[in-house]
C-alpha cells in the first residue's frame, strides 16, 4: 500500500451502463490489493482547488493495473468530471488502494455471501472476481438489487461466473423494471433470506449499497439470527 | 503543490463581485452536518445565556415568539467554500436577548442540542449583526437547517452560525469550540479567508 | 524499541523517539483497529464507526451513543487529528 498521493495514468475506460464508466488506471510501479479496498482519487482545478473521492477497486489488472466502476450522481462534482470528461490517457492522483476491514481473500473461507444495491456491487465483484480467479473451492452467492437490467453492471461476464462457476449462486432483483419472466418489486425480507445462506452456515456477509439499502438488509439478517460480527457493511456516498 | 486534473473545474464556475476569496456560488442550500440531526420538541426547547452564577438568562419558545421579530436577507458563505447569495431568514436580534445580560466578559461559546460548539467575540453578536433566527425562506427553520432555532452570523463563515442552538455561555478569554479546536479559524472573517489556524 | 535493551537503573525513560518502530503498526490501516468509545466503553472496529463528512472535515462517531470518536481535518498542507473520544485502539497483527 502507498500512502503517498502517487500518478496514475488513465489507460482504458469503457462504459458499464448509460451514467456509469470503468476506468482503468495504470500505476508507475505494481499494484497489489485485496478484494474489497477502495483508492481516494484527488482532482486538482488550475486554481488549486481539491476534491477527494472514494472508489471501491471494482478489478485487479496485476501487475500495473486496477479498475474502478464509477456511476453518475445528480448533482456530482466530481463523478460527472470522471464519468463524462476524463479521457484515455489523462493523468489522475491516487492514493492506495486502502482499506482493511471490508475486505475478502479466498483465505478468509466462507460461506461467503454479497448482497449489493446499486453500484454497491463494485467492491462486491472484485471479491466475487478474486473468488473465481483463485478456484475457490468456498460457496460464494452474490444477491445484486438493481433498477433494471440496464442499470446493471458487469452483466456478461456475472452471467458466465453464473454460469460457469458451480460454488457460485447468483441472484438478480429488480426493483423497478424487470426483464421477461422476472417481477420487478421493492427487496423484501423474505426475498433477503431466500437467497441467503442460513444463519446455520455462518457466513462471512458482505453488505454494500445506499445507507437505507445497508441498514435495512443488515436489520433482516439480524432477525433471522446472523451474528452481527459476521456482517460487514459499506455505505456508499456521495 | 498538485498538478492541475486536465479538464477537472469542480463546482466553482461562477463567480462574482460580491464573492469573498476562494468561495463559489450555489442556488442551492447544501446540508452540512458532523453528527446526527437532533430533534427537539418546541415545548421542551429553550434558549439561555449564561452570564455567570446565578445570572442566567432563559427563554422558552413562547418567550422568543413573544419578542419583536425581524427579517433578514443577507449573503452566506461556508468555509467549504460555498457561498449563498440573498437569504432570507426571520427571528430575534441577539441585541434584543443581550439586552439585560450584565457582564464584563469579551467573548462567548455557542452551544448546540447535540453537543456542538463554536467561539465567537460578543462584540460580533452585537449591534445588528447576529440572530437567532427560525424560519428560512418564509417557513419554520427545517430541522437539517438547524431548527427549531439557529444562530446566525452571516459576517462570519457560516460555521459559526450554530445550527440547533441551545445558548451561549460567556467567558473572559476566547477558547475554542468544535471546528477551532480541529483546525479552524479562531475569528472566521470569510473576507479574510480566515478558513484555518 | 530495541527489546533486549540492558535495564539501566537510572534512566526512568527513554526518548519517544524509540516508539517509531511500534506505532508505525498503528498506521498500516487503523480503520481495522477495534476502538472503544471513551464515552459509552462500547468497542467495535473503526470500519463500522459513523463518519459525517458533509461538514468541514471529517467526524467519526460511536455508532452507540453517536459522541464523536475522533476528528479529521485538512489544512492542505496540515491534516490535524484530534481523537477525544478513544479510550483505547487495539490492532490485531495476523
Amino acid at each position: 500500500m502507498r500512502r503517498t498521493w502517487q500518478t496514475a495514468q488513465v489507460s482504458a475506460a469503457r462504459p458499464e451502463t448509460a451514467d456509469a464508466r470503468t476506468i482503468r488506471l495504470r500505476f508507475p510501479e505494481p499494484v497489489t490489493g485485496t478484494a474489497g479496498q477502495h483508492v481516494d482519487l484527488r482532482l486538482t482545478a488550475e486554481d488549486g482547488y481539491q476534491a477527494v473521492r472514494s472508489y471501491s477497486v471494482a478489478a485487479w489488472v496485476p501487475p500495473y493495473e486496477l479498475e474502478v466502476t464509477v456511476e453518475e450522481l445528480d448533482d456530482g462534482e466530481v463523478s460527472p468530471f470522471l464519468v463524462g470528461v476524463l479521457a484515455v490517457g489523462d493523468d489522475l492522483e491516487v492514493r492506495g488502494p486502502v482499506g482493511g476491514w471490508f475486505t475478502w481473500t479466498p483465505d478468509n473461507g466462507g460461506p461467503l455471501q454479497l448482497i449489493a444495491g446499486g453500484s454497491g456491487v463494485v467492491p462486491l465483484m472484485a471479491m466475487l472476481r478474486s473468488h473465481s480467479e483463485s478456484r475457490s473451492a468456498v460457496p460464494a452467492r452474490l444477491l445484486y438489487s438493481v433498477r433494471s437490467p440496464a442499470s446493471m453492471f458487469y452483466g456478461g461476464e456475472l452471467a458466465v461466473i453464473g454460469q460457469e462457476n458451480s460454488q457460485v449462486r447468483l441472484d438478480i432483483a429488480y426493483s423497478r423494471e424487470a426483464p421477461e419472466g422476472a417481477t420487478a418489486g421493492r427487496l423484501t425480507h423474505e426475498a433477503v433470506t431466500a437467497s441467503c445462506f442460513p444463519p446455520e452456515d455462518a457466513p462471512a456477509i458482505y453488505i454494500c449499497g445506499s445507507t437505507g439499502f445497508v441498514e435495512a438488509v443488515s436489520s433482516w439478517l439480524v432477525e433471522d439470527g446472523h451474528e452481527p460480527a459476521r456482517i460487514r457493511t459499506e455505505r456508499y456516498g456521495g | 503543490m498538485a498538478t492541475p486534473t486536465s479538464g477537472f473545474t469542480g463546482r466553482r464556475q461562477n463567480r462574482g463581485a460580491n464573492l469573498p476569496p476562494g468561495q463559489y456560488l450555489t442556488d442551492s442550500f447544501p446540508v452540512m452536518s458532523a453528527g446526527p440531526t437532533p430533534h427537539v420538541l418546541l415545548r421542551d426547547w429553550s434558549f439561555q445565556i449564561a452570564a455567570g452564577p446565578g445570572r442566567t438568562h432563559r427563554w422558552s419558545w413562547e418567550e422568543l415568539q413573544a419578542l419583536p421579530q425581524e427579517d433578514v436577507t443577507t449573503d452566506i458563505h461556508c468555509v467549504t467554500h460555498w457561498s449563498k447569495f440573498g437569504t432570507t431568514w426571520r427571528g430575534v436580534t441577539l441585541d434584543t436577548l443581550f439586552e439585560d445580560v450584565e457582564s464584563d466578559a469579551e467573548y462567548t461559546m455557542v452551544h448546540s442540542y447535540g453537543g456542538y460548539t463554536t467561539n465567537v467575540p460578543l462584540d460580533d453578536l452585537l449591534d445588528g449583526k447576529a440572530w437567532l433566527v427560525h424560519e428560512f425562506d418564509g417557513e419554520p427553520l427545517p430541522s437539517a437547517h438547524g431548527g427549531p432555532a439557529r444562530l446566525l452570523v452571516p459576517h462570519l463563515y457560516f460555521w459559526k452560525s450554530a445550527k440547533w442552538v441551545s445558548g451561549i455561555r460567556m467567558m473572559d478569554q476566547d477558547l475554542p469550540g468544535f471546528w477551532e479546536t480541529n483546525g479552524y479559524n479562531m475569528y472566521g472573517d470569510p473576507w479574510r479567508e480566515e478558513r484555518y489556524w | 524499541m530495541d527489546s533486549t535493551q540492558e535495564y539501566s537503573p537510572d534512566q526512568e525513560h527513554v526518548d519517544g523517539n524509540a516508539l517509531a518502530g511500534a506505532l508505525d503498526q498503528f498506521v498500516a490501516d487503523l480503520t481495522s483497529a477495534d476502538c472503544m468509545c471513551a464515552g459509552c466503553g462500547t468497542s467495535g472496529p473503526l470500519a463500522a464507526a459513523l463518519l459525517y463528512r458533509q461538514a468541514p472535515g471529517m467526524v467519526l462517531r460511536c455508532p452507540s451513543c453517536t459522541a464523536v470518536l475522533l476528528c479529521l481535518t485538512d489544512q492542505g498542507d496540515r491534516q490535524i487529528l484530534t481523537v477525544d473520544g478513544v479510550r483505547r485502539l487495539v490492532i490485531s497483527t495476523p
